[in-house]
């Protein structure tokens, strides 16, 4: 384009925002000196993208909060959380070569140090059927699934400064640990439940029988029951 | 993982956060949540451990994912929320100030404005507030870099047309 020719606004917009070459801008700057069009087109455009700008400046974003140190620390934490299970699977591998000719023995104690070595968990277990309770470790969130619905019990749920996520019962239930999180098996059970959930959990789901009671999500908890909004639920 | 890695991302850290959260914390109008996203992403930038081409617009990229999964987790927690509104606790109610009120009007009429712009041209606003160059809202919006001014100023038009319409109709 020479510098005769009138600029779109895409470019005066550009030159608005300094997103123009050195060169180009002094161009256009020069044929607006001297074409009154163009002055008055790049006045406009300014004026939109400043009162836009300043309409934009209402919304309530705050300064940033985040932290590199924070966020490091949460990636390396993660790459050995990793690497900790990489090791684990390669281990596990020679275990099952090792367990298949010299005997379960070894492989079990071969289990207990990559399972001391990397802090993961055991594989999915049925605890025995009298169980009052499990405690585990989740990993980044967790469900705890009731196979069904109570016509008795009630949930009391909580927020703990702990690592594992602990459910406790007043009666005999069966509970399965699994990649999700915990099913706890109570078809006919008329048991109560005590829940402690780690405060520092991302994201923790408690389904009964199929219905989403309660979810925590950060530091949000969303309560999905008739009853009153605290943390007493109903297992129904 | 190497140092120049880390001083890189340490950089990138200090020259893109900022950026970021206040656009994510515009566009889904929840700095929580935009708090979340932008960590989340640095996060899985980290771990990547090497740099891609346009480390802004990647970013940006790996948030919109993980907003997008964000809301698709909301549409579940809107219908919980929604069983449960009429039992919600409500805040102590305290009389507003005529100011306070036009003030928040205005807040809600700018989200409203926003809401009635096309998706794209809502995050083109938005990612130039936050200071983004037209080079990365090109490779996050994929479109030419030489078309970022004119659809800058038709959304900044329609956005300004929009909000007075919408103001001025609620005044």
């Amino acid at each position: 384009m020479s510098s005769s020719a009138h600029p779109p606004d895409g470019e005066l917009r550009a030159l608005v925002d300094g997103e123009l070459p050195a060169s180009r801008a002094l161009e256009l700057r020069q044929h607006a000196a001297q074409c009154s069009a163009c002055a008055a087109r790049l006045r406009e455009i300014e004026q939109d993208a400043l009162g836009t700008g300043q309409l934009l400046d209402l919304l309530p974003v705050g300064e940033s909060p985040l932290e590199l140190q924070v966020v490091v620390r949460r990636a390396r934490r993660a790459r050995l959380r990793r690497a900790g299970l990489i090791a684990a699977a390669v281990s596990l591998f020679a275990v099952s070569i090792a367990g298949a000719t010299v005997g379960r023995g070894l492989a079990g104690r071969v289990w207990a140090m990559v399972h001391r070595r990397s802090r993961i968990q055991p594989p999915p277990a049925v605890v025995p059927h009298d169980s009052m309770g499990i405690a585990f470790v989740p990993g980044m969130e967790a469900d705890v699934v009731f196979d069904t619905k109570q016509d008795h019990g009630q949930l009391r749920v909580a927020l703990a400064d702990t690592a594992e996520l602990v459910i406790r019962s007043d009666a005999p239930v069966a509970y399965r640990i699994n990649a999700q999180g915990v099913v706890v098996h109570n078809p006919g059970s008329g048991a109560s439940y005590e829940i402690l959930i780690p405060r520092a959990l991302p994201h923790v789901r408690i389904v009964v029988g199929g219905r989403v009671v309660l979810e925590k999500v950060g530091p949000r908890i969303v309560a999905g029951t008739d009853s009153a909004p605290s943390l007493v639920l109903p297992v129904k | 993982m190497t140092a120049g890695f880390d001083q890189a991302f340490a950089d990138l850290f200090a020259e893109r956060s900022g950026s970021l959260y206040r656009y994510f914390s515009a566009l889904s109008g929840d700095p929580a949540l935009a708090e979340d996203i932008v960590q989340e992403s640095f996060v899985r930038l980290y771990r990547r451990g090497r740099m891609p081409d346009d480390p802004a617009a990647w970013l940006v990229s790996v948030a919109h994912n993980l907003w997008r999964d964000d809301r698709r987790r909301d549409v579940r927690r809107s219908r919980l929320l929604s069983l449960r509104k009429d039992e919600l606790p409500t805040m102590g109610e305290s009389p507003a100030t005529d100011a306070t009120t036009l003030a928040s009007e205005r807040v809600q009429t700018v989200h409203q404005a926003l809401a009635r712009l096309p998706e794209r041209d809502r995050r083109l606003l938005l990612l130039r507030h936050s200071g983004f160059a037209y080079r990365e809202i090109a490779e996050v919006l994929d479109v030419a870099p030489g078309s970022i001014g004119t659809l800058l100023v038709r959304a900044s038009e329609s956005f300004r047309t929009a909000f007075y319409e919408l103001f001025g109709a609620s005044a």
